[in-house]
């Protein structure tokens, strides 16, 4: 038995009681293991103490679990937020990713051992502190939230513009429209754009430029290509932002974005030009965070894709020497 | 189609008028009137021809036939106003050449008849005067006879046989004169009557005055004679004849000319008749045509109706499939979302006490085995057994402590729960479903109810609607079981969305209604307006939004419930909730 003091504090929420009895049953002996049957007794529960780590049941009644993850990820934006999830529900997962910036999604029924694994990580990440992006903190005033992002990175205010400046967005993609909208924003917030056309060029430009904070992918048909890219670009350049557009989204996809690839958003097209600009300012806000602070990209860290990478990537990325060729 | 209307309506309109006037143009044109006017004409001639040759007859001759020449000049005149005025009045008003000839005839006439009228007169003074001659030369005859015979001694006295002489000769020249009326012979009779006028002084004065009185009479007769002549010439030369032949001759142009126009007019006619065949005959085409084609075109769109009406019949067949398959998955979804809760928990517990096991068991088992052994063997050391022991105890202590044992015991009591739960879903999916079943049996409505509402548990927690029962003592009935739990999966389905707002209780009531089985599911949901309640069980009615109900789900209880031989009704007030009564009868095969 090791001091209470250092344990780490986690709150399962789920409206089966015998749920939180087999979860405190396995977490009990690491952890102080909080547990709510609802959405407003979890937010209870947050606001009397300090919990490092939530996990959500998304079907609840009265509060869902992506509208409890949102609500925590504005409130609470320290608090590492996982979702559980027995049922694909595809709207809800999609707004956990995009409202609820959710760490990891885990699929009941659960493996004890990987959700261990998984909590543990999470636990830890969650002693790194993460200034959070102006469009989170939207009580603030624009003037303020910049404060706010300049005194968690350091970076004097003048110099904030440059800051961003410093940084290019990549776009993967062919649709002419979507291309001419984002280069419509980054023009605004005077930011170089630079376009490819396939996954190669991709790879290849990003780690030819370091500069490259923003990557906006567009999924077509290569859907696993595309994760496992991203997966790996996300091992080597943890903080490099991922946003993700597709036609239509997919919970599955969803899913494995989130937890093999930590995409900062995924969307369904068409997006308006407000939506998009603001998403790509709160997408560098993030990329600034993590690269002054290099700690916190444990906070965004991926797991190895599920299936398996196709031959072809892993030569391309073996080329650029990020993974080791097989013998 | 105007195109048509408007011909016909021209023909129409053409033809009255063309049959207008040939009414006005036959009216006109009557031959019974040209054959009375020629006859008219014919009498009008033969009478002026009687007329003349009387008049020669009363010149040239004795007769006195006065009488006849003012019947006939009476008959003529009637005859010419009769025809000028009654028969043919018309004609002459509208034609200006026969009015012109009439006139001529007409004046003609007149004045042949004033002369004729002198003649008459002048004629009959010289008839008297005649007379009077006559007499006064037989006195003079006397009175020469009588002087004769007083001188009959006096043969010598040559006045009177100069005298006689003189007569004779002015008889004579007055007789030649009378013959032929030339001025040579009145010249004659002149110098006669000179003669006789310068011999009188050598006669008697009786004798004297009488021949002064012949010679005066004869005088004045040769002056009547003179005018009789004049006016018979006047009365004969007014060329009524000619007159009359000009005016039958106009006419005759007048009728001809209107006969031509009435030839004219037909030609009018026929051409008209032959253009309304034509336009008909070409509508009688057209109109065939069009027959024709329009049996193609519903030959054409009867197949296209066909061939639509197969494929809405093939895509409504396909929508009640994705509907099944819809409202499967989603009754799959829902069904693993219920498996999912309690296999997550009796997963994660038997994790849980396996780790449980490996750790803090084995190590007392282990413990206790070491001290067991050491308890068996011969040599046995007291110090180690004690160890042995107290390893065992302290071992055992933690664990009390710690309170696996309690936590094993809880989580295996939990898991137990879960596998029932498992079980019971599974169980109730089976009922549900009955394909192990055949499909007509007789079947307790209740547990029907109960599987229908273990499979719609999702939608009942997830709705908060609490379920309140309150089931009848009611018969087993002959029915098909799987078909009548997706008839109340539906209900209670559709109530617990209705009360998706802000939950609230679903009654479900069953109860003996003389030959038929009511159930009754009653919601605290929206409710319907009584347009909805009209249209619920209308294919593809739904007030979902697009996207969420295909709209048979309704539509497809009311088939079910009709194969029942059954009846589904619902009573519904906006936002206080719906009633739905399903009737079955008792008794399928009665009923």
């Amino acid at each position: 038995m090791s001091d209470k003091a250092q344990k780490y504090n986690i709150l399962f929420v789920d409206d089966e009681q015998r749920i939180l009895t087999s979860l405190r049953s396995i977490f009990r002996r690491e952890y102080n293991v909080f547990t709510a049957s609802g959405g407003k007794e979890a937010l209870e529960v947050l606001a009397k103490n300090d919990i490092n780590v939530i996990v959500s049941d998304q079907r609840m009644p009265n509060m869902l679990g992506n509208e409890l993850l949102a609500q925590v990820h504005k409130l609470y934006p320290q608090t590492m937020r996982l979702l559980l999830t027995g049922f694909m529900d595809k709207q809800a997962i999609i707004q956990t990713i995009n409202e609820g910036e959710i760490y990891r999604f885990i699929n009941k029924p659960w493996n004890n051992e990987s959700i261990q694994a998984v909590i543990k990580e999470a636990a830890e990440a969650s002693k790194i502190t993460i200034s959070p992006t102006s469009e989170q903190a939207i009580t603030h005033t624009p003037q303020e939230s910049a404060a706010v992002s300049n005194n968690a990175t350091a970076v004097p205010p003048k110099a904030e513009k440059k800051a961003i400046s410093e940084h290019a967005t990549l776009i993967m993609g062919s649709s002419q429209s979507l291309r001419n909208q984002i280069r419509q924003v980054c023009k605004e917030e005077a930011i170089p754009v630079y376009s490819t056309q396939s996954i190669r060029q991709a790879v290849n430009a990003i780690i030819a430029r370091p500069t490259i904070g923003l990557l906006v992918i567009e999924l077509l048909s290569n859907t696993d290509e595309v994760i496992h890219t991203i997966s790996l670009l996300k091992q080597k350049r943890p903080e490099l932002i991922t946003v993700v557009l597709a036609d239509e989204t997919d919970a599955e996809v969803a899913v494995n974005l989130i937890n093999s690839g930590q995409v900062f958003r995924y969307l369904s097209k068409p997006l308006e030009l407000l939506q998009l600009q603001k998403i790509i300012r709160a997408g560098f806000e993030r990329h600034a965070a993590i690269k002054s602070n290099i700690n916190s990209q444990i906070r965004f860290k991926v797991d190895k894709p599920t299936n398996k990478i196709t031959a072809g990537l892993k030569e391309l990325f073996a080329s650029f020497g990020l993974i080791k060729k097989q013998t | 189609m105007k195109k048509y209307t408007i011909t016909v309506l021209l023909l129409i309109a053409a033809g009255l008028y063309l049959g207008y006037l040939s009414i006005k143009q036959s009216a006109t044109i009557d031959e019974s009137v040209y054959l009375k006017t020629s006859e008219s004409v014919r009498f009008l001639k033969t009478l002026d021809n009687s007329i003349n040759l009387l008049l020669f007859k009363l010149n040239y001759e004795k007769a006195s036939a006065y009488t006849t020449l003012n019947q006939l000049n009476d008959s003529i005149s009637t005859e010419f106003d009769e025809l000028r005025f009654e028969a043919l009045f018309e004609e002459i008003e509208r034609s200006p050449d026969l009015d012109a000839k009439a006139e001529d005839f007409g004046d003609n006439l007149i004045a042949k008849q004033r002369s004729t009228e002198q003649f008459v007169e002048q004629q009959k003074n010289l008839r008297a005067l005649d007379k009077k001659l006559n007499r006064l030369y037989r006195e003079i005859q006397v009175l020469i006879d009588t002087d004769r015979d007083n001188q009959e001694a006096d043969q010598d006295k040559t006045s009177t046989k100069t005298l006689v002489e003189d007569l004779l000769k002015t008889k004579i020249n007055f007789y030649l004169f009378l013959e032929t009326l030339s001025p040579e012979r009145k010249d004659l009779l002149n110098d006669s009557l000179a003669k006789l006028a310068s011999n009188i002084e050598d006669v008697e004065f009786e004798e004297r005055a009488v021949i002064s009185e012949y010679a005066d009479t004869l005088a004045t007769i040769i002056t009547t004679k003179e005018l009789v002549q004049k006016y018979f010439e006047e009365a004969v030369a007014a060329s009524t004849t000619e007159r009359l032949d000009a005016f039958e001759q106009s006419y005759a142009n007048f009728h001809n000319g209107q006969i031509n126009e009435s030839k004219k007019f037909r030609t009018v006619l026929i051409i008209y008749g032959s253009v309304l065949l034509a336009i008909l005959i070409i509508f009688a085409y057209l109109l065939r045509r069009q027959y024709l084609n329009l049996e193609q075109q519903v030959k054409d769109r009867t197949e296209k109706i066909a061939v639509a009406y197969n494929e809405l019949k093939e895509s409504q067949e396909q929508l009640i499939q994705s509907e099944k398959m819809a409202s499967l998955g989603e009754m799959v979804a829902g069904i693993a979302h219920e498996i999912n809760t309690p296999l997550g928990y009796v997963n994660g517990n038997v994790n849980t006490i396996q780790t449980n096991m490996a750790t803090d068991f084995d190590e007392l088992n282990t413990a206790i085995r070491m001290a067991y052994k050491e308890a068996r063997k011969p040599d046995r050391d007291a110090k180690k057994l004690s160890q042995l022991f107290t390893t065992v105890l302290k071992v055992y202590q933690r664990i009390e402590i710690d309170g696996v044992m309690d936590e094993n015991k809880a989580l295996l009591k939990d898991s137990n729960h879960g596998l029932g739960e498992i079980s019971g879903l599974v169980q109730s999916l089976k009922n549900f479903s009955r394909l192990d079943r055949q499909a007509v049996e007789n079947a307790n409505i209740h547990d029907c109810i109960e599987s229908s509402i273990k499979i719609a548990s999702h939608h009942i927690k997830q709705n908060n609607v609490e379920i309140e029962k309150d089931y009848g003592d009611i018969p087993e009935i002959g029915c098909t079981p799987s078909k009548l739990n997706q008839l109340f999966l539906n209900v209670i389905t559709n109530a617990c969305q209705a009360m998706k707002d802000n939950g609230g209780t679903l009654s479900i009531t069953t109860k003996e209604n003389k030959e038929f089985l009511d159930i009754i599911f009653t919601d605290q949901g929206y409710g319907m307006d009584e347009d909805t309640i009209q249209k619920m069980f209308d294919p593809f009615f739904t007030t979902k939004p697009i996207g969420e109900g295909t709209g048979l789900g309704m539509s497809i209880s009311y088939k079910i419930v009709k194969e029942h031989k059954g009846y589904i009704g619902a009573e519904s007030k906006p936002n206080e909730g719906t009633s739905i009564l399903i009737q079955l009868p008792l008794n399928a095969d009665n009923t």
